[in-house]
């Protein structure tokens, strides 16, 4: 638990409505992020953290819908704040990098453009300061020959360089807190190394917190202040890296280190972990992991699961912790 | 034992624009504007043999998917040969290398699974068409055993075999592009990022599944990846590109432990450490240059490079060795050389 949270998710449970029925995506979710914090969370595909950073924005798809909780931004609850209130702190004091740049960059709008369109929302600029605000973006994450750049349509661009356009458009208005959703994935480890040395350098000048969602445990490690686990919709564990890495306590980040390749491990060192993602349009036990674990007792499909603390900045739910 | 693949002086420049050198314009007597080209891959040397699998890695943008596209037949050489199965390939233009035999012989799995299978095509259809349109398989009942063979090769349940891509999930979706990847028996399997879409979990599955694959079936692999972990696992050799030229290749574990080139040491120093206190990261200072009408006489690696020499900018290096090449002048991993600070630079390989 951050002491000076800037946001705080709160019991946070999300379902979505398909033709199959209600699907219960997440199970009381909560996170918390101080000023200046890195909170990284990680976890399977399907596990949730997109729909948890979605629903914090109000940027839910239309068959998503919050059933309970809060979600507060300096004490206010962005869930009941108005349209068009949260559209002016989304943009500005919340921006968001989504996974995938391809699709979420505009295909017809040039790498300029795109910035551009952003700054011009949120400060009255004439044309030319415009562009070269723009230029000096796409220099500021690192693209060589930014002038150029600048008239670069998403398709003239490795999927690297998208990505680095996508950060440059986020954090073109200096948010307070940045949702980075996957920024570094499909980068090689030398750019993936600038890029998040530029996030944090951004998030320390400016105080900005960041809200890091990955599936690399090792990013996680050596960027993020905390490590919160996600499994189906739930958050089983939150510490700090190294006690993640050399503590952990829940079974299941102990199988999700498990299962990442480490330097030097060879293809039997890796073990994947047993059964997949439950179906949740079923109803759920208490820990959806249960079913997944061979730790499990009685109390774990009986009682329900809460996060507690267990010590310094170290929160858990599990019935039968390692 | 002859190459399955080999590829010669490979090269692709894409036309980005002109640069105008003088104000006035050519009707007015002013010079003409040079062309501009996108170096993407740049004189690309390098052989596979059967069986075995080359992993390809460097830094975004530096050609790899290029790369995988010329060989795949995607996209037209500018020059340079491509010869598989001693045959040349690289001068079939594209359009007609889809209608020759070999298309069928050289499969890619694609990055992204949901982007790459045809979301009206059952994954049974998904599978089945390429045996169809490629291996000429008409008989439905021959086309159902042989669908049904590959789905238990890739470890697809069948029952899943008449599911749409949005009913599967994404290891499933990867399974049936794999399965897609070797229904023709291609002696060469072309896997650009296969798994940087997947969660570990599913991660570990599927590269146990490939490399038993490659086992079983002999396969040989090309493999894109930005995990220097997996490549390290999965691969016998590997290549590393800067900027559209190979600055170092040969068997992976003589270059993880003493890699020759300054990018390589770069590369594999940055490779997350996993709860370990990270060991003497080198973080790439500069800008790279521009891939945009390079010199061809400075190495690529020049603006980023912490041992550069005058010599650097003046004489383009070579890939040089045994089996495992580097092209730098002063490479860290030579026994003897001439290089002032040699060193120092034994230190920190
Ligand atoms: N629009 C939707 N309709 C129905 N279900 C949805 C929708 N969006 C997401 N889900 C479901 O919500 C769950 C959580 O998805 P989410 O995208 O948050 O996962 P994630 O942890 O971000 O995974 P990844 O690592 O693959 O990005 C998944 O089971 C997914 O199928
Ligand atoms: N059609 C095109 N026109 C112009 N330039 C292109 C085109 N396709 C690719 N490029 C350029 O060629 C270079 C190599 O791109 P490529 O996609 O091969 O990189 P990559 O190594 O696969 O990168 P990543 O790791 O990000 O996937 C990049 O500078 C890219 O901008
Ligand atoms: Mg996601
Ligand atoms: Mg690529």
């Amino acid at each position: 638990m951050s002491t000076n949270p800037l946001l705080q998710v709160e019991d946070l449970s999300v379902s979505f409505h398909t033709r199959m029925g209600k699907v219960a995506v997440l199970d009381q979710v909560n996170l918390d992020i101080g000023k200046g914090e890195t909170l990284a969370v990680v976890g399977e595909s399907g596990s949730g953290k997109s729909v948890s950073a979605f629903a914090a924005l109000g940027i839910l798809d239309a068959a998503g819908c919050v059933d309970h909780g809060r979600v507060l931004f300096e004490g206010r609850n962005l869930l009941t704040l108005p349209k068009a209130e949260l559209r002016s702190l989304r943009g500005k004091d919340l921006a968001m990098i989504f996974q995938n740049p391809r699709t979420a960059l505009n295909p017809i709008r040039t790498a300029g453009q795109q910035i551009e369109d952003v700054l011009a929302c949120h400060a009255d600029l004439p044309r030319r300061a415009l562009k070269e605000a723009a230029i000096e973006q796409l220099a500021q994450v690192k693209i060589t020959d930014p002038a150029r750049r600048y008239h670069a349509y998403p398709f003239e661009m490795s999927g690297g360089m998208c990505q680095r356009v996508m950060i440059a458009v986020a954090l073109a208005c200096k948010p307070r807190l940045l949702i980075a959703d996957e920024p570094t994935t499909g980068l090689d480890v030398t750019t993936q190394m600038v890029i998040m040395d530029l996030i944090k350098e951004l998030a320390q000048a400016q105080g900005m917190a960041t809200w890091l969602i990955t599936h690399d445990l090792g990013l996680a490690a050596d960027y993020a202040d905390r490590i919160a686990v996600m499994h189906a919709g739930q958050v089983l564990e939150t510490a700090p890296g190294r006690v993640i890495f050399k503590a952990a306590r829940h079974p299941y980040t102990r199988r999700l280190l498990g299962a990442t390749p480490r330097k030097q491990g060879s293809l039997e060192d890796l073990v994947p972990i047993p059964g997949s993602l439950p179906d949740l349009r079923q109803p759920q036990p208490p820990c959806r992991f249960s079913q997944r674990c061979d730790r499990c007792i009685d109390a774990c499909n009986t009682t329900a699961l809460t996060l507690q603390n267990i010590g310094v900045n170290h929160q858990l739910a599990c019935r039968n912790p390692l | 034992m002859t190459a399955l693949l080999k590829v010669e002086n490979l090269t692709k420049h894409f036309p980005v624009g002109l640069h105008n050198t003088s104000k006035r314009p050519t009707w007015l007597g002013g010079a003409a504007p040079t062309p501009l080209f996108l170096h993407a891959v740049d004189d690309v040397s390098f052989e596979l043999e059967q069986g075995a699998s080359l992993g390809i890695v460097g830094e975004s943008g530096c050609g790899k998917s290029t790369l995988v596209r010329l060989i795949t037949r995607l996209i037209d050489p500018s020059s340079g040969h491509i010869l598989f199965q001693n045959r040349h390939i690289g001068d079939i233009p594209a359009r007609i290398f889809a209608r020759t035999p070999e298309r069928a012989l050289i499969q890619q799995v694609f990055q992204d699974p949901t982007d790459s299978l045809n979301p009206r095509f059952t994954a049974f259809d998904s599978i089945a068409d390429p045996l169809k349109r490629l291996g000429g398989i008409r008989n439905s009942v021959t086309l159902k055993k042989r669908v049904e063979d590959i789905a238990e090769k890739v470890s697809l349940p069948l029952p899943l075999l008449s599911r749409y891509p949005h009913q599967l999930s994404g290891g499933q979706k990867l399974r049936v592009g794999i399965g897609r990847g070797i229904a023709l028996n291609p002696p060469l399997l072309i896997l650009d990022e296969p798994t940087s879409a997947l969660d570990v979990s599913v991660q570990a599955v599927i590269l146990r599944l490939l490399e038993k694959l490659r086992k079983e079936l002999g396969l040989s692999y090309l493999f894109v990846s930005h995990d220097l972990n997996v490549v390290r696992m999965m691969c016998s050799n590997l290549m590393v590109m800067y900027l559209g030229k190979v600055v170092e290749s040969g068997p992976v574990e003589p270059i993880f432990q003493r890699p020759g080139h300054p990018y390589t040491q770069a590369l594999l120093s940055a490779i997350p450490e996993f709860g370990e206190p990270a060991g003497n990261v080198i973080r790439l200072a500069e800008e790279p240059q521009s891939p945009i009408n390079p010199s061809p006489h400075c190495c690529r690696f020049f603006s980023r490079c912490r041992y550069k020499q005058d010599l650097c900018q003046q004489v383009m290096p070579h890939l040089m060795g045994q089996e495992h090449l580097t092209a730098c002048h002063y490479r860290l991993d030579a026994m003897t050389t001439v290089h002032p600070l040699a060193a120092e630079k034994h230190d920190l390989a």
